[in-house]
């Protein structure tokens, strides 16, 4: 029987979880799976590997529950877990830096300003906009811009300073729009 | 949030959410297979607080003083047996020196001078 209600905070459906009660976590994970499985995407631009992931996060966050203190928001802390297991990914893979694997060229980007390019294309486009960037410029871009979250969020998930969320954010879009420029999209 | 941000970048931060990755939507798989394997973990990695122990008991405390304590007094009597012991060979050793090798004979008295 579900004994918890859908509009209790986090950190009262994480105790309730401690406590034993499987229901709250389902709460938790059904509340939370959506951003994190888009950060996921987002941070791998991989479909294949993107449930396997997800699951990751959500059984790392469930065998480190009682790990959490509640000095941030659950959401930070979930997400912290979502962008280390996406590292440790990376790293199984051995790419630090993923390569692009077509060359840009291959898009249909002849006339992107023009309604011919549709919002598939416009979507592989930012995406092969992201997977230009170094994985903490990205990083960031994306949990800034696509995310919202705020700098200091972002700082306690990346575990670095703010200021350097704001160097990386400045560096990330920099190198975004002169990769636009280059592909003939003006913005 | 975009406080600081220049025309160009809001141009960047529009485009970039517009049309941002985004997957599917998670099917229902994903989370039966996820309490599926919560199901399958092992027990003994979580410990709800309310069950924890306290590990640093007052009688677990009392125990490591008291073998702390023992392990001083060991030291303290292995010290003092080992300091009793070297001046026991150096008074020995003492006994055994030539003691005109160490002091001079006063021409005077003829004996040794062992003012010093």
């Amino acid at each position: 029987m579900i004994t918890v209600a859908l509009s209790e905070e986090d950190s009262i459906l994480v105790q309730r979880t401690l406590s034993g009660n499987q229901e709250a976590f389902r709460l938790l994970y059904r509340r939370h799976v959506g951003p994190v499985r888009k950060l996921v995407y987002q941070l791998t631009t991989d479909l294949q590997v993107l449930d396997d992931l997800t699951q990751d996060v959500f059984l790392k966050v469930h065998r480190n529950l009682s790990k959490f203190r509640g000095d941030a928001k659950f959401s930070t802390w979930l997400f912290r877990i979502a962008y280390n297991v996406c590292q440790d990914h990376h790293r199984r893979r051995g790419r630090n830096h993923r390569v692009v694997s077509l060359p840009v060229e291959d898009l249909p980007i002849s006339a992107p300003d023009e309604e011919i390019l549709s919002g598939v294309d416009r979507e592989e486009l930012v995406s092969r906009a992201l997977e230009t960037l170094t994985p903490d410029h990205r990083a960031v871009v994306i949990l800034h811009d696509l995310q919202e979250k705020p700098q200091e969020e972002i700082a306690q998930i990346l575990e670095v300073p703010v200021g350097t969320v704001k160097s990386r954010l400045f560096y990330g879009r920099r190198k975004l729009k002169e990769w636009f420029s280059a592909q003939g999209v003006s913005l | 949030m975009n406080e600081m941000n220049e025309p160009s970048d809001e141009k960047l931060i529009s485009f970039l959410k517009e049309h941002q990755p985004s997957p599917p939507p998670a099917s229902m798989e994903l989370e039966r297979s996820l309490f599926e394997a919560i199901a399958n973990e092992p027990k003994s990695s979580v410990v709800p607080i309310a069950k924890r122990k306290n590990v640093l008991s007052f009688g677990n405390w009392k125990v490591a003083l008291i073998a702390c304590s023992l392990l001083i007094g060991v030291g303290i009597g292995l010290n003092s047996y080992n300091l009793s012991q070297r001046e026991v060979l150096e008074a020995e050793a003492l006994d055994q020196t030539d003691i005109s090798s160490l002091y001079a004979i006063d021409p005077d008295t003829g004996l040794y001078d062992v003012s010093l």
